[in-house]
């Protein structure tokens, strides 16, 4: 998920280079702000549809399913 | 469990062409519970039994969800959030259905015949990097002065063209986002664009589609999908209910009913 994995390190300075570098700056990825409640309640769904027409597999919906619990979450433990 | 226990959970509220009537479905909610109509003049309620205190978890969100799909062929749909309960169908009546009638029968008028269809674009990751860099001369130099050096030296450089990979990648998703909305939010109005997450995800926007748009919207798509691959991928999901346009928030107590 995260941009600096060994894919792009692989891309940008070739397979021998293996290093590891830069925090995980991406984790402000679960900073959620209230304008996206909206859509995470409307992305559930999609994942139920996209599953149920086998777009994607049963463990790719849970994890992707249990960010967005997360998220909401984040959002209720706000509002309360 | 006697019934004092138990709350009302909302899933919908629903109309059609004609008002709805009490009906008690066939459709199994929440913890297998009936699920039934509580009607008010031109518009209903759609709720089960649920117990007071449940969070939203995924046994929620799969009852929800099914029971929304069921009815959305045959009524006009406002889904209610994920979780939402009001203390009894007395409670729900007085403090929602009657109050705010004229406003959800609006609603209700304003959705019919419309649906909701997400379109996700997203990059193929390793074209992407290759692309970013190739077209960027600092970023490239960087990277060649990077690879004279020897693995244990260079540290600091090889964080900054990370930092600026990073950077490059954020704007080109702007303007990528930009160019697929150019074309399709200037045919289909009604549009709304939400966060996108992680690094491949370059575009969440939702759609209210007419029926008779449908068509017209996937031949769009496909005109784009051509000029955009390989590197960018586009997907739609839909039909579903119009959550991002009219998503109701129904409290138990202090009940209210909030559009958008």
């Amino acid at each position: 998920m995260f941009l600096l994995d060994d894919l792009f390190e692989l891309v940008i300075f070739g397979p021998a280079k293996g290093l590891a570098f830069l925090g995980r700056q991406v984790e402000k990825e679960m900073e959620v702000r209230m304008g996206d409640e909206q859509g995470l309640h409307a992305r559930l769904f999609e994942l139920q549809l996209e599953l149920d027409r086998g777009d994607i597999s049963e463990d790719e919906y849970l994890e992707l399913e249990d960010s967005i619990l997360q998220r909401l979450e984040v959002v209720a433990s706000r509002q309360s | 469990m006697r019934q004092e226990s138990l709350a009302t959970y909302v899933y919908a509220i629903i109309g059609g062409e004609e008002p709805v009537g009490r009906i008690r479905t066939t459709i199994r909610g929440l913890e297998e519970a009936e699920v039934e109509t509580v009607p008010y003049r031109s518009i209903a309620a759609v709720v089960s039994k649920a117990p007071l205190e449940c969070k939203v978890r995924r046994e929620m969100v799969l009852a929800h969800q099914k029971v929304l799909e069921q009815l959305m062929g045959r009524y006009t749909v406002l889904p209610v959030r994920y979780g939402s309960r009001t203390s009894d169908e007395a409670d729900l009546v007085e403090e929602v259905l009657r109050p705010r009638e004229a406003e959800l029968h609006t609603l209700v008028a304003r959705m019919r015949g419309k649906a909701e269809f997400g379109l996700r674009g997203f990059y193929r990751k390793e074209l992407v990097f290759r692309e970013v860099v190739e077209d960027n001369p600092v970023i490239r130099r960087l990277r060649d002065k990077i690879a004279q050096l020897p693995p244990e030296q260079g540290h600091r450089e090889r964080v900054r063209v990370g930092e600026m990979v990073q950077s490059a990648l954020g704007a080109r998703k702007e303007r990528d986002a930009e160019k697929i909305m150019r074309v399709l939010g200037a045919i289909f109005s009604e549009h709304k664009i939400n966060a996108a997450y992680g690094d491949e995800n370059l575009l969440n926007a939702s759609f209210l589609l007419d029926r008779e748009q449908e068509t017209e919207f996937d031949a769009w798509l496909a005109r784009l999908e051509e000029r955009l691959a390989p590197t960018i991928g586009l997907k739609c999901v839909g039909p579903m209910p119009p959550f991002n346009f009219v998503c109701l928030t129904i409290q138990t107590k202090s009940s209210h009913v909030s559009p958008r």
